[in-house]
């Protein structure tokens, strides 16, 4: 018996209420149907398939309370609830979502196994979730999109599949914007109706290359340097504390954000050409 | 008055650091996204600028009172919404943080100001936009303001009258300091009547204290912060550490050292968020009545050590959060994931384990210390 299941929150929640069903049964999981069919004929050409996340429409919520009846109380505002935590998951590069299906199987119920699970499987699920979250946030940090007259554009290449994430969330600060983040393949378009397309939209690169803004409109590049040296507080210099929260890695999705931390790694030179020169001029 | 034209000899470049700078000391933030973080590891979030640097006030700390020699410039409003529309749109800032000199009395200076506010909110602005008001605001344009600012307040800078008096002569502590605080108090409750529902901006009370620019003790300020916590639904106070500004009538005090603005923030969060007040946090000044370069919470625990252990798995909300190591968000998560049964769950919630271990139990056993361990020898 073979569960073939859409890799999505709805997919894997309906895996996990089948396999509660038939615990025997081997998990396959794909993107599309296309990709289902493809896999299934070359591995179980002949075994019996339960195809499910596919076409359904179903309430996300209602699903996580039958695959979860137990233990809400234990999560906190502050947890990601269930859902989230699923969807956070799907987004990692190394998750299988196969292997989420049966962790998920594995809690027998119990919601709060997510959070304090004590095998090395759930530590490891729980890590995914707080990479990809973290993944998601520095994104938000240090990204810093081309401004053309209505389109916002950025190009990014995340750790894990969070471009679509990053592209609604610009969105939702510039409403009277289109947005477009470029993740590998693939580009996100965000407030299309600007653009007279749909509200969201995930489209090839070349179909939207047109309308990708070669420069910015206003490029704030200099004055934001002007005014982020005029902040530095010459007695307060933290090398250790500046460089954790301006990390390297994560300074790169940017050219403002990169300088950002060369500044941080080198301070701020006081003394510039220009005043040697008029130094040397007042001098004569 | 109008701002004089002959700050506009500046580049636009020389204008914004001049007046950046003026605000540097300025700490204001939202609690969302940082986008950078300078060298001294604070973080960049807004958009600081003065408007002008102009300045009627004769505030005998501050860098820009009147006749004082120094380089004196202005942003005209349309610059200030174009660099911060910029700065906003480049994913740089969240918003914007306004301040200004007293450009002739308080109530021009805080037009130009709400000019500014309403600029922006005009152009489908959404993001966030702190107004630093004068003293002595008047009362209609508090209102105007509860409508485009998600913050405002008017600084304190010390705990009393007279020494108002002392550092800033022009106005007049009980009438242009409390009295507005009291003000923007009631219109930002009048505000959460209205629009609690519908998404507008529902402004916050703040203030500003300079710490160390005269020899009042952390008590007094800490007292005052209460007080206005109580009386004027202060959402935080903010602290400036005093440095000495040459050509100043304190130019010879002494600088505060930097700790002693860090220790007044946390115990401003114990009042906050932590349920403490003013009294709890009595116990552990020194006999002159300052703060010691510690970490507040950890002073407490110590000063009460009958408090501890606490047992994680039967003690109430109030004792949990007086753990140093654990905050209120570990707190909440601790009580509705009880039973506990080690320290990697209580990790998994958020607490400082090598804080906390000292001063919790769980399940009944806890770190033994050397005072129990001798007690239990003899």
């Amino acid at each position: 018996m073979i569960i073939l299941f859409k890799a999505t929150v709805t997919g894997v929640l309906l895996a996990c209420l089948e396999l509660r069903q038939r615990p025997e049964a081997d998990l396959v999981f794909a993107c599309d149907p296309k990709e289902g069919e493809t896999k299934l004929k070359m591995t179980y050409p002949t075994a019996e398939i339960i195809r499910v996340g596919f076409n359904s429409k179903v309430d996300n919520q209602q699903l996580a309370k039958r695959v979860f009846p137990d233990g809400w109380h234990r999560i906190t505002n502050f947890d990601s609830p269930p859902l989230n935590y699923i969807e956070l998951v799907l987004r990692h590069r190394k998750c299988n979502p196969a292997e989420l299906v049966r962790l998920l199987h594995g809690c027998e119920g119990e919601v709060d196994g997510l959070y304090c699970g004590k095998e090395r499987l759930y530590k490891r699920y729980y890590r995914y979730m707080c990479e990809v979250k973290n993944n998601y946030h520095r994104l938000c940090m240090f990204v810093r999109p081309v401004c053309g007259d209505t389109v916002l554009y950025v190009n990014v290449t995340p750790k894990n599949h969070v471009s679509d994430m990053l592209c609604r969330w610009l969105a939702v600060r510039n409403p009277d914007r289109a947005v477009i983040v470029v993740g590998g393949k693939f580009a996100y378009v965000c407030n299309g109706e600007i653009l007279k397309m749909q509200h969201f939209l995930k489209t090839s690169v070349d179909s939207i290359q047109h309308l990708i803004p070669s420069e910015d409109s206003a490029n704030p590049e200099e004055l934001w340097d002007t005014y982020y040296k005029s902040q530095m507080i010459d007695n307060r210099r933290n090398h250790s504390l500046s460089k954790r929260l301006q990390p390297r890695g994560d300074s790169g999705y940017s050219t403002m954000s990169k300088k950002d931390r060369y500044f941080v790694e080198r301070g701020i030179p006081t003394s510039t050409l220009l005043d040697f020169v008029n130094e040397k001029q007042g001098g004569q | 008055m109008s701002i004089p034209s002959d700050g506009y000899h500046f580049t636009l470049h020389e204008r914004m650091r001049y007046l950046s700078s003026g605000t540097k000391y300025d700490s204001c933030n939202q609690s969302a996204v940082c986008h950078a973080f300078g060298p001294d590891g604070r973080c960049i979030q807004l958009y600081k600028t003065l408007l002008t640097n102009y300045c009627a006030g004769e505030c005998t700390y501050c860098p820009n009172r009147c006749h004082r020699d120094v380089r004196r410039v202005s942003l005209s409003p349309e610059e200030i919404v174009k660099i911060t529309w910029d700065f906003y749109r480049k994913n740089a800032i969240e918003g914007l943080f306004l301040s200004s000199g007293v450009i002739g009395d308080p109530e021009t200076t805080t037009e130009k100001q709400l000019h500014v506010a309403r600029l922006l909110r005009n152009q489908g602005f959404n993001g966030y936009i702190h107004l630093r008001l004068m003293p002595g605001t008047p009362f209609h344009l508090l209102q105007e303001v509860a409508g485009v600012a998600n913050k405002f307040g008017v600084n304190a800078e010390t705990t009393g009258s007279v020494n108002y008096s002392e550092i800033c002569p022009n106005f007049d502590y009980k009438n242009d300091v409390l009295q507005r605080l009291n003000w923007i108090c009631k219109l930002i409750r009048k505000q959460r009547k209205l629009h609690r529902y519908d998404h507008k901006i529902i402004g916050a009370n703040d203030t500003q204290f300079v710490v160390g620019a005269l020899d009042e003790p952390d008590r007094d300020i800490v007292n005052t912060v209460h007080d206005f916590m109580e009386k004027y639904q202060l959402r935080r106070p903010y602290f400036m550490s005093f440095d000495p500004v040459p050509d100043t009538p304190l130019e010879n005090g002494s600088t505060s050292p930097k700790w002693r603005e860090q220790r007044l923030y946390q115990v401003s969060y114990l009042l906050k968020d932590y349920g403490l007040d003013s009294g709890h946090i009595d116990q552990i000044y020194n006999d002159d009545g300052f703060l010691l370069n510690d970490d507040p919470k950890l002073e407490l625990a110590r000063v009460n050590p009958e408090m501890f252990p606490v047992e994680i798995n039967s003690a109430d909300y109030s004792s949990l959060l007086r753990v140093p190591g654990i905050g209120p968000i570990s707190a909440s998560r601790i009580l509705r994931s009880r039973p506990i049964y080690g320290e990697d769950e209580l990790a998994r919630m958020g607490v400082v384990i090598g804080r906390a271990r000292p001063f919790i139990k769980i399940g009944g056993s806890g770190q033994t210390n050397l005072i129990q361990f001798a007690g239990e020898c003899t």
